[in-house]
């Protein structure tokens, strides 16, 4: 017999660190404030089990749970900026903080699995915090990864698949 | 809202129906409860309901919607086809097509393109016909109240945008979590998901739609092709009760709606007592509201039913779109376009 899991869900407005955490990576990465593309104000967190969004609200109306663009997600204590957010930064800043994964990289990436070095295609720094991982094939984001020193990987940190294994 | 006292076995006396001997050979021969295939005979004659029984016998193949804010269609069909997928176009829904052949690997629900947010999987295309003709040359916002898992409020998303908004409310907490995460794959940002039971909406909300799509829980009896265990799920009696929900959703849904605007109700069923009869019954006890024909005609799908076993139906149901299994190629569907005539 199957058992129904019960999910944790938490919305609420965007917590005071994850805001500054987002606005201090935007700061270091591409120089830039935060606000000149979200209205800070704004932000806004809907959490299932161990996934958190943070997206601009939209909408007062009572029950509202998701609005507007995603603007950032944290995972397991990281806070990260969504794909969205990260577009709009490389459209305005051009490519910094992010990783061009080859074919094959992007394949693992998007199961959930590291970024090994030879999957790589280019790099443009900084890639000292979190940097974006793009498809070779057409520069989307397909996810955002951190480097890890000690095993000269790209870690997964959020991959698009994240939307089918926690939310699907 | 109107109180109306609804009694579930008020309905069921209503919609009660007794199966004949060839019924019963017939529900025995498919594997369903005999009460469903007297109901086909009724609407169908004999001949037609065994023409229905075959259809349900072949499952359908997904149907792929492109997001078009995303990728062209024509870019998406060659990067599918390349992967091994076969595509047809649907003649009447423009940038979708049919899945109509697979590689073993991938899924077409786990493709790269997918979890880019370049199209959405439909069951089946049905569901495409109730949104086009709702939101044809529509730019404002849109209340989808029965909204998850997502596939006609992101469509929705995709036709209105960049001009409205699309509203889109559930029940179930667990089926919203798959709505947000469509919206969020698909990058679709005129969105507002919300969380609530459909039928208290015109209680806590002051604003009003334009257009509202009602797509309600209902017994799916329209999807037995890809889901055989519906030939046996629903007895009578459950159907009441879903009959008595579709109805209350049906009166909040039009309290949604402002002056003027359409809203969709619509089942992934063919039985005429989640469509005709719950339709019939808002009409009755309502003095603001009206059946409207949709605005263009798509294909050639079939009417609604103004009778049927020993009821009979307002007459403006006869508007209602019916799709057909055996007679179209798609899930058994069934929907109305209502209008408000006063607020």
């Amino acid at each position: 017999m199957r058992r129904r899991r019960k999910i944790k869900f938490v919305s609420k407005p965007s917590p005071a660190e994850h805001i500054e955490a987002l606005k201090k990576y935007v700061g270091r990465a591409f120089n830039a404030e935060l606000d000149l593309l979200v209205e800070v104000g704004e932000l806004k967190e809907t959490c299932f089990n161990d996934l958190c969004l943070i997206f601009q609200g939209i909408t007062e109306l009572s029950g509202a749970v998701f609005s507007g663009e995603l603007v950032g997600i944290v995972k397991e204590g990281h806070v990260v900026p969504s794909p969205q957010l990260y577009t709009k930064l490389f459209q305005r800043f051009g490519w910094r903080s992010c990783v061009v994964a080859t074919d094959k990289g992007v394949k693992a990436f998007l199961y959930g699995n590291d970024l090994l070095l030879e999957s790589v295609a280019e790099i443009y720094p900084p890639v000292d915090n979190y940097v974006a991982v793009l498809d070779y094939y057409d520069y989307n984001v397909i996810g955002v990864a951190v480097w890890d020193e000690s095993s000269k990987v790209f870690k997964n940190v959020f991959d698009l698949g994240v939307y089918l294994r926690k939310l699907g | 809202m109107r109180d109306r006292g609804l009694d579930v076995a008020d309905i069921y006396r209503d919609i009660y129906i007794e199966a004949g001997d060839k019924a019963r050979r017939l529900a025995s021969k498919y594997g369903y409860l005999p009460y469903m295939v007297q109901r086909y005979i009724y609407m169908l004659g004999y001949d037609g309901a065994v023409k229905l029984l075959e259809a349900f016998e072949k499952p359908l193949n997904p149907v792929v919607r492109v997001n078009t804010l995303l990728i062209d269609s024509e870019k998406l069909k060659s990067r599918l086809e390349s992967l091994g997928f076969r595509l047809e176009e649907i003649p009447w829904a423009k940038d979708a097509f049919r899945v109509v052949s697979k590689p073993e690997y991938p899924t077409i629900g786990s493709t790269h393109e997918y979890l880019k947010g370049y199209y959405y999987v439909h069951r089946d295309a049905s569901a495409l016909a109730p949104v086009l003709l709702l939101l044809q040359d529509y730019k404002g916002d849109v209340l989808d109240a029965c909204a998850a898992p997502g596939g006609k409020a992101t469509f929705a998303s995709q036709l209105v945008y960049p001009h409205g908004i699309v509203y889109a409310n559930d029940i179930s907490l667990p089926r919203l979590k798959s709505l947000i995460g469509h919206y969020a794959r698909m990058k679709l940002s005129n969105n507002a998901v919300t969380w609530a039971d459909a039928r208290i909406l015109p209680k806590v909300w002051t604003r009003r739609f334009s257009r509202v799509i009602l797509d309600v829980p209902c017994s799916s009896e329209g999807t037995i092709m890809n889901d055989p265990s519906r030939k046996t799920k629903t007895a009578l009696k459950d159907v009441s009760i879903l009959v008595k929900r579709e109805i209350e959703l049906l009166d909040a849904g039009l309290e949604m709606l402002s002056q003027g605007g359409i809203l969709a109700y619509i089942t992934c069923s063919i039985a005429p007592e989640e469509n005709e009869y719950a339709v019939s019954r808002v009409l009755e006890s309502r003095d603001d509201a009206d059946v409207v024909e949709p605005p263009f005609k798509l294909f050639d799908w079939s009417h609604g039913f103004t009778s049927f076993h020993k009821l009979v139906f307002d007459e403006r149901v006869r508007k209602c779109v019916r799709i057909w299994p055996h007679v179209h190629g798609m899930f058994g569907f069934t929907f109305c376009l209502l209008t408000k005539t006063r607020s």
